[in-house]
Order: C-alpha cells, then sequence, then structure tokens
C-alpha cells in the first residue's frame, strides 16, 4: 500500500509474469519493490524487458500473471488519479503540430500540481524558446521539451526509457543536472537506458534485467561496498571478472578489504551478465 | 465534467485540424455535385414528388453516399493513433478515464460528425434550391401524378428524405455505420478503413448467403399461398430493422468500449 509519507514501497511487483507470446516469457514471476527518494536505473540486454517493465507499469501492457501495485493502484485500470501522478518519456514519443503555449493549455490543466513557472525554468535551461511550434524543433529540442512537460507535471514517479537518446553533448549534461534537482523525498524515478555512461553519478540504484527476472537490484553504495573495481596488472582468482585495457584489466571482485572505488557500470553489467552466479550470494 | 471538458478540448487540438479540413472537401464535393447538376431551362425529365414538387435525382443517392463516406472516414481516424506506437502512448497516458475518452470519441464521430455533415448539406442545398427555384420561376411542366401543368418549384433536401414514410425507420443507420468504423478504429492498427470494410463486406456477404441457403431449404418443395408483402409485414419489417439497427449500435459501442479498455501498446 502507499501511504502518503517518505517511507514505503511506492511500487510493489508480486510474480510478474509477462511476454509478448506464450512461448517466449519476457518475466517469470519476477517480484521487486521501488520506493520513493531514489532514481532508478533500469539496465538490460536488447530485448530482455526494460521497455515492457516501464509500460507494465504504467498500464501500457497488462500483466500475465502477478500483481502490479503503483502508488495502491492497479496500474491497469487506467485511473486519472493514478495517470496523473505518472510522468511517462517513451523512447518514441509524439508531439502535435501546435504552439508549445497551445499544447500545455491542453495538455497541462489534466496535472493538478502543474508547475509552469518551473517549466519556463526547465525550458530556459534546454534553451527553448517558449514561442516555438513543436512541429519546427528537432528530434533533441522535442525530447528536452517533453522531458521538461514531464517534469513539471510533478508527478511522484517518473518513468524514462532512454532519455538521453538523441540529446547532444551539453544537454546530456543539462538532463543529468535537471534529474539530480528533480528528485524530491516523494518522487520515484526510473531511467531505462543503454547508455550507462550518460547516468553515471546520478542514478543511486542498479536495477539490472537477464533472463526473465531481475539479476541485480542493489543501491550504489551496497555495489561498491560490496564490490571494488579497479586497474589490475594480472587476473588472479580472487576476480569475478576482468576486461582488457590498455595497461592491464579493468577487474570487479569482492571487496574483501573495504576499499573505496567508483562503480564501473558498463564493467558491472557485463560481469553480471557473464558470472551471474558468482555475484548472487552477494546481493541475494 | 471539467476533465471531459478539458479532455474535448485536448482532443479538438488532434483532431480538429483534419476533421476541419474534411470538412472543406466534404463542401467542395457537395458545391461541386450540385453546380455540374444545375437543371437548365428546357429540361423536363424530373420525378415529381407527392406534393408536387420537382425532385432533382442526384441529390438523395448523393446525400446517402457523401454521408456514409464522411461518416465513415470521421469514425475511422478518430481512434487510428492507437495504432502508432508512439501517438498510442501519448493517448493512453493521458490522465482521463476509459469512460470519458469513449464518450469524447462519441461526440466527435456522432454528435459533431452527423450534425456537421447535415448542417453543410443544408446549407448548400437551401443556397442552391433557392438559386435554382429563381432560375426556374413562372416555369411550369407536366405533373405526371396528376397530369396537369404545375409549376416548377424544386424540393429541399429535408423535402426529399421525409417523403416516404419508411425513411424514419432508417434514422439509426447513421449510427450504425459509425459504431462499426469507430470500432475498427480501436480494434485494428493499421489501414482501418479499408479492414473494416473488407470485414463488413465478408460479414454481410456470410449473411446473405447463409440467408438464402436457409431460405432456400426452408421453402423446399412449399406451395407459395401469397404472393409479395402486405402492408403490416412491410411495417413489422421495417421496425424489426429500426430495432436491430438500434441494438447492434448498442452492442458495436459496448464493444468499442471494451476493446479501448484492453489496448495495448
Amino acid at each position: 500500500m502507499y501511504y502518503l509519507t517518505n517511507t514505503v514501497d511506492m511500487i510493489e511487483i508480486n510474480n510478474l509474469n509477462f511476454g509478448y507470446s506464450k512461448h517466449k516469457p519476457l518475466f517469470k514471476n519476477m517480484s521487486m519493490r521501488l520506493s520513493n527518494g531514489h532514481i532508478y536505473g533500469l539496465l538490460g540486454k536488447n530485448g530482455a524487458g526494460k521497455s515492457t517493465l516501464l509500460k507494465n507499469l504504467a498500464g501500457l501492457v497488462y500483466p500475465q500473471g502477478g500483481q502490479l501495485n503503483v502508488m495502491g493502484f492497479n496500474p491497469t485500470k487506467r485511473q486519472p488519479a493514478l495517470l496523473s501522478q505518472i510522468c511517462f518519456i517513451p523512447e518514441e514519443f509524439y508531439l502535435p503540430p501546435v504552439k508549445i503555449d497551445s499544447y500545455l493549455k491542453a495538455n497541462a490543466p489534466f496535472y493538478p500540481n502543474f508547475d509552469h513557472e518551473y517549466l519556463a525554468t526547465l525550458l530556459k535551461e534546454f534553451d527553448i524558446p517558449a514561442g516555438n511550434k513543436l512541429i519546427d524543433m528537432s528530434y533533441g529540442q522535442k525530447k528536452k521539451f517533453i522531458i521538461a512537460f514531464g517534469l513539471a507535471t510533478q508527478a511522484k514517479l517518473v518513468i524514462m526509457d532512454e532519455p538521453t537518446n538523441g540529446l547532444d553533448i551539453p544537454s546530456k549534461a543539462q538532463f543529468r543536472k535537471i534529474m539530480a534537482s528533480a528528485l524530491t523525498d516523494e518522487r520515484c524515478i526510473i531511467i531505462s537506458t543503454h547508455q550507462v555512461r550518460d547516468l553515471d553519478n546520478l542514478i543511486d540504484t542498479v536495477i539490472m534485467l537477464d533472463e526473465n527476472d531481475v539479476a541485480l537490484k542493489a543501491s550504489v553504495e551496497e555495489i561498491t561496498t560490496k564490490l571494488t573495481f579497479k586497474r589490475v596488472k594480472e587476473i588472479d582468482e580472487s576476480i569475478f571478472y576482468a576486461e582488457p585495457s590498455l595497461s592491464g584489466y579493468n577487474a570487479v571482485m569482492p571487496n574483501y578489504h573495504h576499499e573505496e572505488s567508483k562503480l564501473d557500470m558498463e564493467l558491472l553489467f557485463n560481469a553480471i551478465l557473464a558470472e551471474k552466479t558468482k555475484f548472487k550470494p552477494l546481493f541475494s | 465534467m471539467n476533465r471531459f471538458g478539458l479532455l474535448l478540448k485536448r482532443q479538438w487540438l488532434e483532431f480538429g485540424k483534419i476533421y476541419l479540413m474534411s470538412l472543406v472537401v466534404l463542401t467542395a464535393i457537395i458545391v461541386g455535385m450540385y453546380f455540374f447538376n444545375t437543371p437548365k431551362i428546357g429540361h423536363d425529365n424530373f420525378r415529381w414528388t407527392n406534393t408536387n414538387f420537382t425532385q432533382l435525382g442526384f441529390k438523395l443517392p448523393l446525400f446517402l453516399v457523401a454521408g456514409l463516406l464522411f461518416i465513415s472516414i470521421v469514425a475511422s481516424t478518430y481512434f487510428g493513433v492507437l495504432g502508432q506506437k508512439s501517438k498510442a502512448i501519448m493517448e493512453l497516458m493521458t490522465p482521463a478515464s476509459v469512460v470519458e475518452k469513449f464518450l469524447c470519441g462519441i461526440f466527435f464521430t456522432v454528435i459533431v460528425s452527423i450534425l456537421s455533415y447535415l448542417l453543410i448539406f443544408y446549407v448548400v442545398d437551401k443556397i442552391f434550391i433557392q438559386y435554382i427555384n429563381s432560375l426556374w420561376e413562372n416555369q411550369k411542366l407536366l405533373n405526371y401524378h396528376t397530369q396537369k401543368l404545375t409549376p416548377v418549384i424544386f424540393s429541399n433536401i429535408f423535402d426529399d428524405i421525409t417523403e416516404e414514410p419508411e425513411y424514419k425507420f432508417l434514422f439509426v443507420s447513421p449510427f450504425l455505420i459509425s459504431s462499426i468504423f469507430f470500432l475498427g478504429s480501436v480494434y485494428f492498427n493499421r489501414f482501418h478503413y479499408i479492414k473494416t470494410a473488407v470485414s463488413i463486406t465478408a460479414f454481410l456477404t456470410f449473411i446473405i448467403t447463409l440467408t438464402i441457403k436457409i431460405g432456400i431449404s426452408l421453402m423446399k418443395d412449399k406451395t407459395p399461398i401469397n404472393n409479395g408483402i402486405v402492408v403490416g409485414e412491410k411495417n413489422f419489417i421495417f421496425t424489426a430493422f429500426f430495432w436491430l439497427t438500434t441494438i447492434l449500435t448498442l452492442i458495436i459501442w459496448t464493444i468499442t468500449y471494451i476493446r479501448l479498455k484492453e489496448k495495448e501498446v
């Protein structure tokens, strides 16, 4: 259940089963809990089901088994009270060929907490003139507009599917800055991406999907407490996974000596996919 | 109620431009048909109505065909966005209930489209009939009903569609057509109009073939006891048609609502 406090799970997924065909399930009895006050990074290979999981949470597809609870609502019912608290930024989006002002007049009133001033600030930060016609904007500008609009709705659940796709380098930096400031105690932000480096220093919890289930769900703090990421000259048995680099190997290993290291998300991702059994006891 | 109003406004932003453009095209087609079919003095091959008006033969078929096409195209376009992933996400994530989204669709595809069609047809007809009547002022022709020379006064479209009492039983037909194409716009992801039209054709072919086959098997080796349909039976058939179209329309709207509720992206 969702209560108006800042200590409980915002999303509960219990034994979720879903697949686009009966013979090829995407999720088998997947369970997970996500709480407010966090930015979750959703990672996984192509076809692992990242976008599908996000769609399940938004009620855009229906689970074939199990229960989904989003802020106390069943998302499949698509109740306005829930929809007004979800900001969903899809990878492929559509904006009508109208002026920003007309778009706002038609769409903003659906969100009771819509903050026009905040939107103006975000548009300014993203360098988008408020008088622009949406049709005249580039893909990147449209993406920035839809992100700004979504955040200005003040929705409690922000779901973003590949938000940095199509953004230029300065915009990616602006995006990280804006997202970091958008996190409040009441908000839960889930970002799915392939471009893990775009989200470095932004996400606080990593969720990795693989083989129809959650392969890893751990906070960055927990990961760097239990694992250490470092460059080594030679590989020994203590190393869980290593990738050759210019001056040796980039390695992941258990953090027996409580060393401080920076999470290398790309390395962790490859490591989990290659050596899942080695990591499981640490994060179970 | 407030949210429903907001939804109407939002949908108009999406749907309005295409809709207004289709109204312009419709008006141009109707005006064109009247323009090219304006009868010249000397023409004497007219149909006379029971109320001694002369009738322009092209009007009723134009009214029915243009109406069928306009209403079906509008209904088929409305939820067509649900077939495109990016648009469908925006549509389904709009904070309004499924009932509100459905009723909004009914408002645009039934109320607005049928009323605007009737209004446009009526206005164009009124203007042209006034003009044609002024051209034919003081002209008389032989009325084949009365065998008398009668002043030529052309009937307007509402005289035409109310002339035969049976026409009133067709009142629900536009709603039925709209509901079928409205369902098609939710059910199919692409080529809504063509797929819906093909489905109707296939369904009607099946029903007609089945009726004929059953009729033949039931009537085999039987002797007819009367010829044709008597007045009482005719009324019964038209009344049955009226209620059948009404019930079918309501059923199809219910199915559309359920399909909309279950729509996934």
